[in-house]
């Protein structure tokens, strides 16, 4: 596959997520009872996926040092 | 989705990506507003405002439950060694120059539950140093609770025929906008008879209740709330209301604020949690509270301490004489009563020397509404 078709694809994934992230946001600022409740669960999903991206990047990498050492 | 996409980024990686970006697109909007209350004058610190900001903006349930989590956690153990004195208030005992007049009304001590009493337990002092024998204000303290020997209750009583009672709007409460608004703070024209001021009741996004203002109604008033009512001849009460969403053309300014906790010298029954508290700290939580009560002769009674349910802040008014009683802010932020130990407000003295704000507290801008009480006029500071 050629480098340029493979950006075009990712520029077009990145396009689709931010469409559905803004669809998410607007949904919750519209259902949620105030702006202050929308900052509260935006900074815990936040948090969220930081402890979640740290987790499987240390999973990763335990995993390739048991490899290595096999 | 093609095979292309996914070998470019697994579908869980695209899911993160989605919720950090429609985090960040909800927090811009909250941190626009968050910076713009921050900015706004204030006199609290950060933290809390911060927490001012979530309840004004729909996280009023969240953070009383975090709340209620955190004084559970930090709730006082009972018993411990038995204090050997209270903290000194007001300035001299009522009845040092009782024999100089005619014997004007002075309310009983109140009895002591914990024996031995200690020096001055249930003693009334005189909150002002020039008062003379007819104190307009006067405080007490005693030891309110015998399974919690440590806690103290803090009560000042404030004599209706010496004083007059102003509703003082804040400068964020009530929120709504307001044609005499004022400073948010006592006047410095009206401080020359100042002699006490104290914290209002919950702000209204969270008592639900109503209020009426130099005779207007801010927010519909409700019936079956205690209502702390001023009349236009000066006369003041506690009330249950039952007039209606309007402002009775008596009436020149009401304050709302929960259920009545004392109605004709009772507990109300139902002190236990319930809907009709509204969105707040459970009522059996402990945590510093305030209360307002008026006696059988009419007279303001002003009640707070820490580590309270609000059925024990109602038996205390109640052991101080209160007929009719309101519970009035909680939490240690803004649970303030200062006496003024001479005109001009000299010398501002908090009630309890625990109490966390400041005693020029209202002498400065304050966030949130709160009760003057000045002399009459003719009447001797």
């Amino acid at each position: 596959m050629s480098s340029r078709r493979r950006d075009i694809a990712r520029r077009r994934a990145l396009l689709a997520d931010l469409a559905l992230a803004a669809l998410i946001a607007i949904a919750a600022i519209t259902l949620a009872a105030g702006i202050g409740v929308v900052a509260v669960g935006a900074l815990v999903a936040l948090l969220a996926v930081i402890a979640w991206a740290g987790l499987e990047s240390a999973l990763a990498r335990l995993r390739r040092r048991s490899a290595i050492r096999r | 989705m093609s095979a292309v996409e996914d070998r470019a980024m697994p579908l869980r990686r695209r899911a993160r990506r989605i919720v950090v970006f429609a985090a960040s697109i909800c927090l811009v909007p909250a941190a626009v507003s968050y910076v713009a209350a921050m900015g706004e004058k204030h006199n609290v610190g950060l933290g809390v405002s911060s927490v001012e900001w979530l309840r004004r903006n729909g996280g009023n349930s969240l953070v009383s439950e975090v709340e209620n989590a955190y004084y559970t956690l930090n709730a006082p153990a009972k018993g411990g060694p038995p204090l050997k004195a209270l903290p000194n208030v007001g300035v001299a005992n009522a009845d040092a120059e009782a024999g100089s007049a005619a014997a004007p009304y002075r309310p009983p001590n109140v009895k002591p539950l914990i024996h031995p009493a200690l020096p001055g337990e249930g003693v009334w002092k005189k909150a002002g140093a020039g008062a003379g024998a007819r104190p307009p204000v006067l405080l007490t303290t005693f030891r309110s609770d015998p399974e919690y020997p440590q806690l103290i209750a803090g009560v000042a009583w404030l004599d209706s025929a010496q004083t007059k009672l102003a509703y003082v709007p804040g400068l964020d409460e009530p929120p709504e906008p307001l044609p005499h608004r004022g400073p948010g703070e006592v006047p410095p024209g009206s401080r020359p008879r100042l002699v006490a001021t104290f914290n209002g009741g919950f702000p209204l996004e969270t008592s639900n209740a109503g209020l009426v203002y130099r005779g207007k109604v801010v927010e519909a008033m409700v019936n079956g709330i205690a209502t702390v009512v001023e009349y236009r001849d000066g006369r003041v009460d506690v009330v249950r209301w039952h007039q209606g969403p309007g402002a009775p053309a008596d009436v020149w300014f009401a304050k709302q604020n929960l259920p009545p906790i004392i109605y004709e010298g009772k507990l109300n029954p139902n002190l236990s949690d319930g809907p009709e508290w509204g969105e707040t700290v459970n009522n059996a939580t402990r945590v510093w509270r305030s209360g307002l009560g008026v006696d059988a002769r009419g007279n303001l009674l002003y009640a707070a301490a820490n580590d309270q349910t609000v059925e024990s802040l109602a038996q205390i008014l109640r052991r101080a004489g209160a007929v009719r009683a309101l519970e009035l802010d909680i939490n240690e932020d803004w649970t303030s009563f200062i006496s003024y130990r001479g005109p001009g407000a000299a010398s501002p003295s908090n009630l309890l020397p625990e109490m966390f704000r400041p005693a020029e507290r209202y002498l400065t801008p304050d966030e949130r509404d709160f009760f003057a009480v000045y002399v009459r006029e003719g009447q001797r500071w």
